[in-house]
């Protein structure tokens, strides 16, 4: 099976997913997101790889997903910002949803998102020039990828979102290192990174609770 | 049998089961040490790819220890000449798992320890050497359980360094891609240029090369010292030997002038970095990541020094295994001061409620031997004589002082530095406050375990040459 059809799918579902991610705060859409973008990655990835190698990125971002969301569901200091986050949301729901986005910085990550978008379009065909075995849309989603990944983790500086642009930013390399490189240890081994970003990541949205059960 | 099981697979199974015995800490702890005891001794004793006389066992007349190890089609390659490097992961591994049992760190810390020294091995024996980088990140990532042990809420310094390695890997990835094709195109400049900026900064993330090395005073300062100590040590040690294997391993790299004066850069930067901050900071956690920095900027030093330019200029040294011996000769006096240093910490740490200067005030009084490690591991780092460090810091002061004056008299302005927080270090700990209750809070065990880390960091630096011959052989990995 070819997957060299839904490659420009792939790129506008992952270009709409890691949009979204910079400007959502709400955790449980932001993991139905970035599951969503493992199946762009996994349309990207398996153009250049065999289907049963290419398989394991979606099943590790999925696995990550669930790591990071059963986290945040047993933990009860995150239950209690999300409830606050919800309680000020239903505030601003009643006064103007749209001053609630300007006031969480909105415009600006979306402005910023643009600029990302701009930079990918003009490096994409040096990225083809350094890399001449690459697939053009390939190049495109990797960088997407990483340059919102990277936007990502300079917006914030708490354990949830870091973990989301990590995973973003290590999704857009896995996209462009399918191309170069198809071993069999490597696919294992971005995959156990890939669950081990999700679990460091768990483990630290849990960890000041666990001193408390202690 | 091959190599690969038992200093890599077998490490892996056994710190599974010890973290799962974590509740048991005495057991786990004693199981743990003694493996790497053990492992280090199966190195020091067994040749690799050679028969063993075994015919004292009946049964069994000879056995031999295989070199090859093939996963996925890749190869893990654990040679004869392997052996000290083993020998030396698994024996620091006892050293730093012998101090923890003193200390109140992390139940992890053993489990976790020996599953970083399973995957230090791997780093050194896949095969192509660039998957090494995806080793080293999952090491970071393993790291992070006993960054931040459970009750903390001191992320920062963690997830930083998480970002920072993550970071730091996919551009070494991506890069070592780049320099097959370097090698077949050795007189495209451009391409070149391209990939030296990808490998330096890649490295320049990996290694917390400045200004990428805020995760390390922000570590020291909030974070368990032992095992932020331990950390500081393990991830520039392995990332260092990577680093090498990129200059000894490509040509191009190995001919290449430029990336030598950069790695001397780069080092110096650190020396004075690090040595100027250490003497202005008030934290001694601070202080000992700033120290860790100096390291860094030393290892670096001593790589640059096998520029084949510097040997031609040099009359007195040529390009050979005395070069790198400089290099490897840091190990054991690195890994000692710094263990000596995390103990002292660590138990200062476990009896104050921080590592402020106005919160230790006078601790001489309370912990002696805590304090007395921490100083005696300042000033041996800061290059005095007599300490395990001095030596070292002499051949490579006396190597690089013949290239550039310049870079002779940064190094003593960064040494200086570490001096100054040394002295300020001792003056606090003597300063005691009128109001303040002496109590004696050291046991034996850990005094007795700080006088023998005395012990080895005067031997080392009064007998360096009974250690050098032993280090010395490392270099073989890497020149053949």
């Amino acid at each position: 099976m070819t997957f060299d059809a839904f490659a420009l799918f792939a790129v506008i579902l992952l270009s709409i997913t890691s949009m979204a991610l910079l400007v959502i705060n709400e955790w449980r859409l932001s993991i139905l997101l970035i599951s969503l973008q493992y199946v762009a990655v996994f349309i990207l990835t398996a153009i250049n790889w065999p289907l049963q190698m290419a398989i394991v990125k979606p099943v590790a971002g999925w696995m990550a997903g669930a790591v990071i969301g059963l986290a945040i569901l047993s933990s009860s200091e995150s239950k209690r910002d999300l409830a606050n986050k919800n309680f000020s949301k239903e505030n601003d729901h009643g006064e103007n949803k749209l001053s609630s986005f300007i006031k969480q910085g909105g415009p600006f990550h979306l402005i910023a998102a643009g600029l990302v978008f701009l930079s990918v379009i003009y490096l994409e065909p040096q990225l083809e020039k350094w890399f001449p075995d690459i697939i053009h849309l390939t190049g495109l989603g990797g960088l997407i990828l990483i340059g919102m990944g990277l936007l990502k983790l300079g917006f914030t500086d708490s354990p949830f979102p870091i973990t989301l642009g990590l995973l973003t930013l290590f999704s857009g390399f896995e996209v462009i290192f399918a191309n170069l490189e198809n071993s069999a240890l490597v696919a294992g081994l971005l995959a156990i990174i890939t669950l081990g970003l999700s679990l460091s990541g768990a483990y630290l949205l849990l960890t000041p609770e666990m001193g408390e059960t202690k | 049998m091959s190599a690969a099981y038992i200093w890599i697979v077998f490490p892996i199974f056994l710190s599974l089961i010890l973290g799962l015995l974590r509740k048991k800490r005495l057991i786990a702890s004693g199981i743990g040490l003694s493996a790497a005891i053990i492992l280090a001794g199966l190195a020091w004793y067994f040749p690799i790819g050679e028969p063993i006389n075994l015919s004292f066992i009946p049964g069994i007349n000879e056995f031999q220890i295989n070199d090859t190890l093939f996963i996925l089609g890749r190869k893990f390659l654990i040679e004869n000449n392997f052996r000290p490097i083993l020998i030396l992961i698994y024996f620091g591994l006892a050293f730093w798992f012998g101090g923890a049992l003193t200390t109140d760190a992390d139940p992890f810390f053993i489990p976790i320890g020996l599953l970083i020294g399973a995957l230090l091995t791997s780093v050194i024996a896949v095969e192509p050497f660039l998957y090494a980088a995806l080793l080293i990140e999952i090491t970071a990532l393993i790291s992070v359980i006993i960054l931040t042990p459970p009750g903390s809420s001191k992320y920062r310094g963690t997830l930083r360094f998480i970002i920072f390695q993550t970071m730091g890997m996919i551009l070494i990835l991506i890069s070592g891609w780049f320099l097959s094709s370097v090698e077949a195109y050795l007189g495209d400049i451009n391409l070149t240029l391209r990939v030296t900026a990808l490998v330096g900064l890649g490295f320049a993330l990996l290694i917390a090369i400045f200004p990428f090395h805020s995760w390390m005073p922000i570590l020291g300062e909030e974070n368990p010292p032992y095992a932020a100590a331990f950390i500081f040590f393990i991830i520039p040690q392995a990332t260092t030997l990577y680093l090498l294997s990129f200059v000894t391993r490509f040509t191009w790299v190995s001919t290449t002038p430029a990336i030598f004066i950069a790695l001397r850069f780069m080092g110096l930067a650190m020396i004075l970095v690090g040595g100027i901050w250490a003497a202005l900071q008030n934290n001694l956690g601070r202080i000992l990541a700033f120290a860790a920095i100096t390291e860094i900027g030393f290892a670096l030093l001593s790589l640059s020094i096998l520029d084949p330019n510097f040997s031609e200029t040099s009359n007195a040294i040529t390009y050979n295994d005395s070069m790198l011996t400089i290099f490897f000769a840091q190990f054991l006096p690195k890994l000692i001061s710094m263990a000596v240093w995390a103990l002292g910490l660590g138990l200062i740490k476990s009896h104050t409620t921080d590592l402020e200067f106005h919160s230790n005030q006078g601790i001489l009084f309370n912990m002696p031997f805590a304090s007395i490690s921490v100083i005696l591991a300042t000033f041996s780092i800061a290059g005095i004589p007599l300490l395990a460090e001095f030596p070292v810091r002499s051949a490579l002061w006396s190597t690089v002082i013949q290239q550039s004056t310049f870079v002779g008299i940064s190094i003593i302005i960064g040494l200086g530095g570490l001096l100054i927080a040394g002295f300020r270090t001792l003056a606090l700990t003597i300063n005691k406050a009128n109001d303040s209750n002496t109590k004696f809070v050291e046991t034996k065990s850990q005094i007795a375990l700080m006088i023998t880390g005395w012990i080895l960091l005067f031997s080392l630096g009064i007998y360096p040459q009974l250690f050098n011959p032993f280090l010395k052989s490392i270099t073989s990995i890497f020149i053949s």
